[in-house]
């Protein structure tokens, strides 16, 4: 039955282009760009979940305590834009027509995260600080929602057969509601953040520990208190995760439970490092326990995009597909490509630079917590 | 055509693109010229020990900060959110073709982020003598710098679209990159983007309390309009000049789309450069309100001229490629004389549920079709919604349909691309064309009640095998 549809599913996908490098290397760019957006959005949206649930050890109302938030918004937008462009070169014949199916909400994300971004600003530059909690409320809400949406963007590209409800509802209002992976999905990511979240607490209170006439009995518990969340989070992020699991079409699932060696050692991989990240929080071994959650992330990254191509695997491979268009311009695609990887090699020691010596001022400066803490005027 | 569509035909989807570019590309070029004009600033008000100017700069950066970072980064990622969602096909192309030169935009975007970060948080660092002002004035100029390289990149990509080259017939990527427009156009931009710094430069400089610092802040913002429009003149006219005949044509073509914003441009210009030399010279009396005006003159300035660049490039997305509705040449030709559904899967699947089209089985999934999609309406939305909106704004169908007899009109669609070579040729059979010659007229119909001139002449061929 899920065949039948599937084929004829396969007239609506699009003729994908020829691709101007291999995917070989596409692939990793892109995979290893979304784990770094990835990371910052679960920073981030931890941070002001946790600022939120728990605004004593969030310690937001302390000086320059939302400061960084802002911050790890601009650079999770800036992250987000490379495995976006790497997305669209190696999927866009599936990813513009999930796009245009929810167009209204997918163009409402940009006026979200607009507006969460001000919230920060505006919640960061409250002269009362016990202001902040309530600026942060909407700012939660709508940082959910992107996530929300941005969940239902990228299941919505992996089934065309839910597709054809275009035909009933042309108006760009679709979400993949149709889908049972999107609920557990949603739930798993905003558990993720919560755990990394708490982690971010715990660093947060690491760092502030350096600053001269700190109370340590308080930061050393905030510091706790961050490990705590990561650790019960993430236990409950092993439900999450078999719920996902088991709303998955059976073939994915039974791909990720014994019928694919790749796909079972990657998720083995993932459950040992949660075992170990828990294992190691309960130590209160922050700087470990951070790394192996870091490599659980890349894991997971790694599966998600091996599913992707076993989902679509079935499209590719259809008698109805669609062949490939050519390329317009083929020529000089390596040498732009060596321009790109020149300018990132470039690019690294500079802004270490620009880290260095704004740490040194920030050193050298009197009475200031860190630099991501908000300059005064 | 390969796509679906998003369903609004109202008002034109190209306009949606157009209202958030706008925006983007005033915020952006402000951000690239601001650049420029905070290291120099700052050089300048350190070598002259005016303290208090460094005070106005310090809230100027932060000001400078939050419109630049929060508004002019997420109207880029809308402008690319309403393309992708509006015209996927054109996207794609671009997408695929140029994807490093825009992986490396990203790179000096990510560079730009933080050295603004670090620039900004460092500002009060440096008065009070934590960071040496050479350092504060070095992480300027790599902010500047970054803003600077990421206007190149995306500047040849642009230009390309106007101007292809020699890219498609080498098929040589930097040929296109490097096209005719590239240097004219670049010239063109940066002075824009100095004039523009200048411009908000004299909005935050209006507030200064104390009068000299204020008159000095504000007779240097508005030299930073004076002295660059010299170069927005000459770029302006390069730019003009290396431009083809036939778009050159199409620029100064008579056509309600694009004349009203050659006027406007016309009149703006020297606008623009006279409130410089006002609140130059009325420097002590300049108040915020004059400086919004100011403000708006360099957005509609901004504004023309992009809506100049898109509608002169009717009717491509890239010349002698791929058209602005997103159907490529050789999609054009196919559907020509195979019928639109031949390149267009959603056609076909539509064909199959409603039994236009072929003897194929009907799909799996049996659904109940929106009541507003007729084989007409979806090619409209496919092929003529990018430029035309459907009673409402930006070149609104009724009006120009409400002239022909249904045989004209199909006459027009079948001749699109001919006599008015600023519209693409319409993708489609005899059949496809009765279909959308049917949806218009009704359409018409629905909108001004009256019978239709001719309508009871008319007679549709509606099997698909006419052609
Ligand atoms: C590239 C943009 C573009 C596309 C795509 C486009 N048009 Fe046009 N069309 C124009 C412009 C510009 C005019 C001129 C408006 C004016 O005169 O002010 C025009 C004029 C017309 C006119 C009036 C012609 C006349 O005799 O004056 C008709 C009819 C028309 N379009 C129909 C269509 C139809 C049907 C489609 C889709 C198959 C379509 N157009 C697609 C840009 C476009």
């Amino acid at each position: 039955m899920i065949s039948s549809a599937m084929t004829d599913a396969a007239i609506l996908v699009p003729p994908p282009m020829t691709l101007p490098a291999p995917s070989s290397l596409l692939i990793p760019l892109q995979v290893l760009t979304f784990f770094a957006h990835l990371l910052l959005v679960n920073i981030l949206l931890g941070s002001v979940l946790l600022a939120v649930l728990d605004r004593r050890s969030a310690a937001t109302e302390e000086k320059n305590g939302v400061a960084f938030m802002p911050k790890i918004l601009a650079l999770a937008v800036n992250f987000g834009i490379a495995p976006f462009l790497f997305l669209q070169v190696l999927y866009g014949n599936y990813l513009y027509p999930g796009i245009l199916l929810m167009a209204v909400w997918w163009m409402s994300i940009v006026m979200a995260v607009m507006l969460a971004y001000y919230g920060l600003y505006i919640s960061d530059g409250a002269i009362r600080t016990s202001r902040r909690s309530a600026v942060l409320i909407p700012v939660a809400l709508l940082l959910m929602g992107t996530a929300f949406l941005l969940t239902s963007a990228s299941t919505l590209m992996e089934r065309p057969d839910q597709w054809w409800r275009w035909f009933q509802e042309p108006y760009g209002l679709i979400l993949n509601t149709g889908d049972a992976t999107l609920l557990p999905r949603y739930l798993h990511i905003i558990l993720a953040s919560l755990a990394v979240g708490g982690l971010t607490m715990a660093w947060r209170a690491e760092w502030s520990l350096r600053c001269p006439g700190v109370d340590r009995e308080k930061v050393l518990h905030r510091r706790r208190r961050g490990l705590t969340w990561f650790f019960h989070v993430s236990l409950a992020q092993i439900a999450a995760g078999l719920l996902f699991l088991f709303t998955l079409p059976g073939e994915a699932r039974s791909m990720l439970t014994g019928g694919d060696l790749l796909f079972t050692a990657a998720l083995l991989l993932a459950l040992a490092g949660l075992a170990a990240a828990l294992f190691l929080a309960r130590r209160e071994r922050l700087g470990p326990a951070s790394l192996v959650t870091a490599g659980i992330i890349l894991v997971m990254v790694c599966i998600r995009a091996m599913l992707r191509e076993a989902l679509l695997r079935p499209y590719h491979a259809s008698p109805a597909a669609s062949p490939s268009t050519a390329l317009a311009m083929p020529h000089g695609q390596t040498a732009a490509l060596t321009m790109f990887l020149i300018c990132a090699v470039l690019i690294v020691p500079v802004l270490l630079w620009l880290a260095r010596v704004v740490l040194r001022a920030f050193r050298n400066s009197p009475g200031t917590i860190s630099p991501l803490g908000k300059e005064e005027n | 055509m390969e796509y679906p569509v998003w369903h609004f035909t109202g008002i034109s989807s190209g306009l949606l693109i157009a209202v958030v570019s706008v925006l983007h590309v005033f915020i952006a070029q402000f951000a690239v010229g601001g650049g420029i004009h905070l290291v120099w600033t700052e050089y300048r008000a350190r070598r002259q020990h005016m303290p208090e100017l460094l005070l106005w700069l310090e809230r100027h950066t932060r000001f400078f900060l939050l419109v630049t970072m929060v508004f002019g980064a997420l109207s880029g990622v809308g402008i690319w959110f309403s393309i992708s969602a509006v015209n996927p096909g054109a996207t794609s192309f671009l997408i695929h073709n140029f994807v490093f030169f825009w992986a490396a935009e990203w790179l000096f975007f990510l560079l730009e982020v933080v050295s603004l970060l670090a620039y900004c948080s460092t500002c009060r660092l440096t008065r009070e003598g934590s960071m040496p002002p050479e350092t504060h004035r070095r992480i300027g100029l790599i902010y500047a710098a970054a803003g600077v390289i990421s206007l190149v990149l995306i500047n040849g990509i642009i230009t390309f679209m106007l101007t292809p080259g020699q890219g498609p017939s080498s098929g040589d990527v930097w040929d296109a990159f490097f096209n005719p427009t590239f240097l004219p156009s670049l010239v063109f931009r940066l002075a824009l983007s100095l004039m523009l710094a200048g411009m908000f430069a004299l909005f935050t400089a209006s507030r200064i309390r104390d009068e000299a610092v204020r008159r000095l802040a504000i007779r240097s913002g508005a030299q930073w309009i004076i002295f660059p429009f010299f170069l927005l003149l000459a770029g302006s006219a390069w730019y003009f000049a290396a431009l083809p005949p036939d778009r050159q044509d199409a620029i100064l073509r008579r056509t309600s789309d694009i004349h009203p914003f050659v006027k406007t441009y016309g009149w703006i210009l020297p606008a623009v450069f006279l409130g410089g030399v006002l609140a130059f010279v009325k420097s002590d009396h300049l108040r915020r309100p004059l400086t919004v005006l100011i403000l708006c003159a360099g957005l509609m300035l901004t504004g023309s001229f992009e809506w100049i660049r898109e509608t002169g490039r009717r009717p491509w997305i890239v010349e002698g490629v791929i058209y602005s509705n997103g159907v490529s040449v050789a999609q054009a030709e196919r559907a020509g004389s195979e019928g639109a559904a031949s390149v267009s899967g959603w056609l076909r699947a539509f064909d199959d549920m409603t039994g236009a089209g072929s003897d194929t089985a009907p799909p799996a999934q049996v659904i109940r079709l929106n009541g507003s999609l007729t084989r007409g309406a979806l090619l409209f939305a496919q092929q003529c919604n990018t430029c035309h909106g459907l009673g409402g704004p930006r070149i609104d169908i009724l009006p120009l349909t409400a002239r022909l007899t249904p045989e004209g009109l199909a006459a027009q669609l079948q001749g699109q691309g001919k006599r008015l070579e600023y519209m693409p040729p319409f993708a489609g059979s005899q059949a496809d064309r009765d279909a959308l010659v049917v949806y218009l007229k009704q359409a018409e119909a629905s909108h001004r009640p009256g019978p239709i001139p001719g309508a009871e002449y008319f007679k549709p061929r509606t099997s698909p095998s006419a052609d």
